[in-house]
């Protein structure tokens, strides 16, 4: 019997050269991506984060488990943009729940508050490269060549690595600042048809190292949205004039913002004045917020080229943060309502509520 | 009023609430809540390439529900609700003209699944969205969700009443460019038929006008089963001249009402769905010259296009599982106001009528290979096609067997069987009352022909004696004989010769007025043969289960062949067992038993294995060592050199008015018994027509000589020629080889012996053929290898 995360993201259809499954984990991001290689698949996790609120957000060790029961567990890479709490939070649990082959880091040290899993993730760097060698860790760097992965190619485009070593020196903020600046920015497909992942990456990094440098290498389908939706892609202050030749070059036909309900998002994410820009951009019904319904993208590049997104709401509702502690796997329930028809509703204490009747 | 959610309310919350989690923007027209219907209105999002794209739905949910899926209906636009929540207008639904839509506008959402929970399986809304979603999606990209191997394009098409059988000729490739069809009812149907449907059209013959004008003749593929297809009245002529008159508006002759003709065009791709004269012509510019079709269709129309209201047009492309596939289509332009007998009409008169005509699918029924068989594929091997079965006996069990047989896909029958149809048999064949008189291979063939008429179907319609010519023939090549003739000594004839040819054969009888039943295979060296199992019944602590018939079960004697009673409901039980081991052997399974024992009630006084009614006894039989007849033989094949071959044929035609013949020298290699020299028959044999008596001491020097020389080479039989094409051993012959092999002196204990055939009207050796007499066993034919690599120098 397969589970809920291998129905869903698992693909059946040969003609799926990359697949990314952009989850929904609360105020944060991960996604994870399979890659056609000849007969079989190899994956790729982009960031985990552990949604805290308890806002329903995946649980991605355990949908990761789930997913790859059948490959042994084997994750053949985990791609971590930055080491912020909200994209690498969980690792541990990960990288018991999976088989990690690989690593690929940002190769900062952060601040104090994000001390603690930045810690986690160097354990879990020396148990890899005690398990699969020291080759099985490396350090992001930005280059204008691509490198093959499976069928399909992946770009690193930031961080640059002349960059790195000045961050050590910064105080908290500063810091901060400058991890976003030199964040991962990773893109997948292949010959024309591309998905950017943009990790944290803020506007000082699009307008001075990346956007005019990587010109070539940005045009993508489908963007995955810096830093949750926040404005600081555009801008560093609210009412500063919005810089929009990185999104003009990027051209996606799709935005994807990684981030929860507004309303439950400590930092206002995602922010209206950057969804705005957003919606002027590519139009209104291109923009997917993962929060808006609790829900996941699932996008599809196929071998000719052309690609599609759908929305899938059963990953929430399977591995979201609140009724998931007590099931070792999710199964598949083909038509989940289906018991409903002849199992009678769970015996609760009754509580009235208004219920509209009446012949008319 | 009465919903469908007032008898499954749980459903019904269970179906909003999971709206609620996955569409929260769909909303319930309350006003038909109110009528007591389920109607669901929102818009479904699919994100192809170049920006999302939003679709308007109408979701109606059936009556049945939660047993039948709700229908996703595509809109224009969505409705206006009142404060009611009462949907205010009614929304037509969009019509995309492609074939995953109904032809009431429902989207084609479910046909490749079959259902597979216990007690039914509710599919939800939010999966039946889905599966929309997936539609249009599949609309805006062209990757459609997989196709089921059997989705029928005509049914999304307005569809005719009528329905077409085309048979195997309008799948192959010499139909080529375009033409004209005819077609003709099904007349018996037509004429004596009672049915209110209407008949079948059977297509019966194409032209092809592209290049050289040709007429395919399609009338033979389905004789067997309208064999007044090949009658005068059907003759392409015939039809020929029919249009003529029709055109001409001359009298229409006893027949014509039965005749349709058309126009036919092979298209490059599967057309898109279409509904009117408008749409054929968008389908058709694609092998139109300039791309637009009108002039191509005026022209090859002609003054049909004026005199008739209804116009026959074939389309045939390249098929999903056949080479082609084929539609065809009624264009019903409606009543002419005729002026004075002929209508006037412009060009662009009769292009509008033409186009604003509707179009209704003739539904074709394709009697190919592959769509007869459709149902047995992964079920069945497709290799049992090519196998011939030979039954002897069709009457009660063999009658239905031959037809689970045809059913299950075999293609090639002899059979064979010297009875009639009487009125008794009816009750337990697959004959009817009026098949009364008739053979019952006849009877027989014809059912197997209805299950498919490209069946290869010998008959023999007389009773045959094991040992006679015809038995051999009927034994010959076939790949397994069935015998359900319940005659023990017969059956026991037709063993001796099943195991000489190495047949397999399956055995079945109904016992006990078909309160049990036995079956059992045999393929020779494998399995117990029938004498085999009589040495088992014998033993004391066998396993096998006697069954011991009652006389007064026989209901009638006719000349000695009783008539017993047994139901054709419990016979049905023993035929289908006889025919699963038949598809078994047929397709090269594991056979796990080759014996086996049915029983109706239950019979455990007969085996512990019957205790249960309905319980089957498997048992293993392997051949007896000791069996007379198929204890293992030394010497299983001969192998004659091409030059051994020349010297005895020469032999044999340079003595053209008596036999002759001579001994068999040579060497054993395992089973095999390789002849090195054939001697001649010495200068003091007898000789006549129909006797041979080699030189006794010319044979034995002969023999000493050649044993002496120290090749290793030793006596192995004799060879002699019979004056006939076809030899076969005589009374003189066995008794003789049978000597031969129980005589210490002959040292051998399985003397082979070969005849040459001496035809006699060619005075060319016809055939010759080769036995073997195993001492203690009856003799066997074997086969004859030939030496290759003397044939090729």
């Amino acid at each position: 019997m397969s589970n809920v995360a291998q129905d869903v993201l698992w693909p059946t259809d040969p003609n799926v050269l990359v697949r990314v499954g952009m989850l929904y984990v609360g105020q944060g991001d991960s996604s994870v991506v399979i890659v056609k290689d000849g007969s079989g698949y190899k994956s790729v996790l982009i960031d985990i984060n552990r949604d805290k609120e308890g806002n329903h957000g995946i649980n991605i060790p355990k949908l990761m488990k789930d997913l790859l029961r059948d490959q042994d567990g084997r994750l053949d890479l985990f791609v971590n943009t930055h080491p912020h709490n909200d994209h690498l939070d969980d690792i541990t649990a990960l990288s018991e729940a999976v088989d990690i082959h690989e690593v690929w880091e940002s190769g900062h040290v952060p601040g104090k508050d994000d001390r603690g899993s930045y810690d986690e993730l160097q354990a879990v760097i020396k148990k890899v490269k005690k398990q699969h060698g020291n080759e099985a860790a490396s350090e992001l760097a930005a280059s204008r060549t691509s490198i093959p992965f499976g069928d399909a190619e992946i770009y690193v485009l930031s961080p640059a690595t002349y960059v790195k070593d000045s961050i050590a020196d910064e105080e908290e903020s500063g810091r901060r600042r400058r991890i976003h600046e030199h964040c991962g920015v990773l893109r997948f497909g292949k010959d024309a048809t591309w998905v950017l992942f943009t990790g944290d990456a803020d506007r000082t990094a699009w307008e001075e190292h990346i956007t005019d440098y990587h010109a070539d290498r940005l045009p993508s389908q489908i963007l995955s949205a810096a830093h949750h939706g926040s404005r600081t892609f555009f801008k560093d202050d609210e009412d500063d004039v919005p810089y929009m030749k990185a999104l003009e070059t990027i051209d996606p036909d799709y935005v994807i913002i990684s981030a929860p309900k507004q309303s439950e998002s400590r930092h206002g994410h995602p922010h209206d004045d950057a969804m705005q820009l957003y919606e002027d951009h590519v139009g209104k019904d291109n923009v997917l917020h993962c929060g808006a319904n609790r829900e996941c993208y699932i996008c599809d590049i196929f071998t000719d080229g052309t690609y599609e997104v759908r929305t899938d709401t059963s990953l929430v509702d399977a591995y979201g943060r609140d009724n998931d502690e007590d099931e070792e796997t999710t199964e598949s329930k083909s038509h989940a309502a289906t018991a409903a028809i002849r199992v009678a509703a769970p015996t609760v204490a009754t509580r009235l509520d208004r219920r509209p009747m009446g012949n008319a | 009023m009465d919903g469908w959610y007032t008898r499954h309310p749980q459903w019904f919350v269970a179906e909003l609430e999971a709206l609620r989690r996955v569409y929260p923007r769909f909303s319930m027209d309350e006003g038909m809540l109110h009528n007591g219907i389920v109607v669901l209105y929102g818009e479904l999002v699919v994100r192809p390439p170049g920006g999302a794209r939003r679709h308007a739905v109408q979701v109606v949910f059936s009556n049945d529900s939660p047993y039948a899926f709700p229908a996703v209906f595509p809109i224009q636009a969505l409705p206006t609700f009142n404060d009611d929540g009462a949907a205010q207008q009614i929304r037509k639904p969009t019509i995309f003209d492609h074939r995953h839509q109904m032809p009431n506008g429902a989207l084609c959402l479910f046909q490749y699944e079959t259902r597979v929970e216990d007690g039914g399986e509710a599919i939800s809304v939010v999966d039946v969205l889905k599966r929309a979603e997936a539609w249009f999606m599949g609309h805006a990209t062209g990757r459609w969700p997989p196709d089921s191997r059997e989705s029928e394009l005509a049914s999304h098409f307005f569809r005719s009443p009528t329905q077409i059988l085309l048979s195997k000729t309008f799948y192959s490739d010499r139909l080529h460019g375009r033409g004209e069809f005819f077609a003709v009812k099904d007349v018996h149907r037509f004429f004596v038929g009672r049915s209110q449907f209407q008949p079948p059209l059977i297509m019966t013959m194409a032209t092809v006008e592209t290049g050289v004008w040709e007429v395919i003749d399609a009338r033979e593929d389905l004789q067997h089963i309208f064999p007044w297809l090949t009658n005068a009245a059907w003759e392409p002529k015939a039809f020929l001249d029919f249009q003529e008159r029709q055109r001409q508006a001359k009298d229409i002759e006893f027949g014509d009402v039965a005749r349709i003709s058309g126009h036919w065009w092979e298209l490059p791709t599967e057309p898109q769905v279409f509904r009117d004269g408008k749409g054929l012509l968008g389908i058709l510019s694609s092998v139109a010259e300039g791309g637009d079709a009108w002039s191509m269709v005026s022209h090859t129309l002609g003054v049909d296009l004026t005199k008739n209201n209804l116009q026959y047009v074939g389309l045939c492309y390249p098929g999903r599982s056949e080479l082609r596939e084929w539609l065809f289509f009624v264009v019903n332009t409606g009543t002419l106001q005729a002026q004075g007998g002929f209508a006037v009409q412009t060009e662009q008169e009769k292009r509008k009528r033409f186009e604003a005509a509707t179009v209704a699918c003739i539904p074709a029924h394709a009697l190919t290979a592959k769509s007869i068989n459709l149902r047995n594929e992964t079920v069945v091997s497709s290799q049992v096609c090519h196998k011939q079965v030979a039954l002897f006996g069709v009457g009660a069990l063999g009658s239905k067997v031959s037809e689970l047989l045809a059913q299950a896909g075999v293609a090639h029958f002899k059979l064979c069987d010297g009875d009639v149809l009487n009125v008794g048999n009816v009750a337990r064949h697959v004959g009817g009352l009026g098949d009364c008189g008739a053979p019952k291979t006849e009877v027989v063939a014809r059912r197997i022909w209805e299950v498919n008429p490209y069946a290869q179907i010998d008959v023999l319609n007389q009773h045959v004696s094991p040992t006679s010519p015809d038995a051999e023939n009927f034994f010959a090549g076939v790949d397994l004989v069935v015998c359900t003739i319940a005659d023990e000594g017969a059956e026991s004839g037709f063993n001796d010769l099943a195991v000489s040819l190495q047949t397999p054969v399956i055995y079945g009888r109904a016992l006990r007025r078909g309160q049990l039943g036995r079956v059992f295979l045999v393929r020779p060296g494998l399995d117990a043969c029938k004498t085999c199992l009589s040495l088992v019944a014998q033993e004391t602590h066998s396993e096998w289960i006697a069954v011991t018939e009652c006389p007064e079960d026989a209901l009638l004697h006719e000349c000695g062949r009783p008539v017993i009673a047994g139901s054709a409901v419990d016979l049905s039980y023993v035929a289908a067992l006889i025919a699963r081991l038949a598809l078994n052997t047929l397709e090269d399974r594991t056979i796990v038993a080759n014996h086996l024992v049915w029983s109706l009630e239950g019979a455990a006084e007969l085996s512990p294995l019957l205790k249960h009614p309905y319980s089957v006894a498997q048992s293993v039989f392997v051949p007896k060592p000791n069996c007379p007849s198929c204890g293992p033989a030394k010497i299983l094949t001969v192998e004659l050199p091409q030059s051994v071959r020349e010297t005895m044929v020469a032999e044999v035609v340079s003595s053209p008015a008596t036999e002759t013949g001579g001994i068999l020298l040579g060497r054993l290699d395992g089973s095999k018994a390789i002849i090195h020299r054939a001697t001649g028959p010495g200068p003091n044999a007898v000789r006549t027509p129909t006797k041979f008596e080699r030189d006794l001491e010319f044979s034995q020097q002969e023999l000493e000589a050649e044993v002496s020389n120290g090749n290793g080479n030793i006596y192995l039989g004799e060879w002699h020629s019979h004056l006939v094409a076809v030899p076969e051993p005589s009374g003189r012959d066995v008794l003789s080889m049978t000597g031969i092999a129980e005589a210490a002196n002959y040292a051998t204990d399985c003397p082979v012996m070969l005849i040459c055939g001496l035809d006699p009207q060619t005075q060319n050796v016809g055939d010759i053929k080769a036995w073997v007499f195993p001492v203690g066993s009856s003799m066997r034919r074997i086969t004859i290898l030939g030496d290759h690599n003397a044939l090729t120098t």
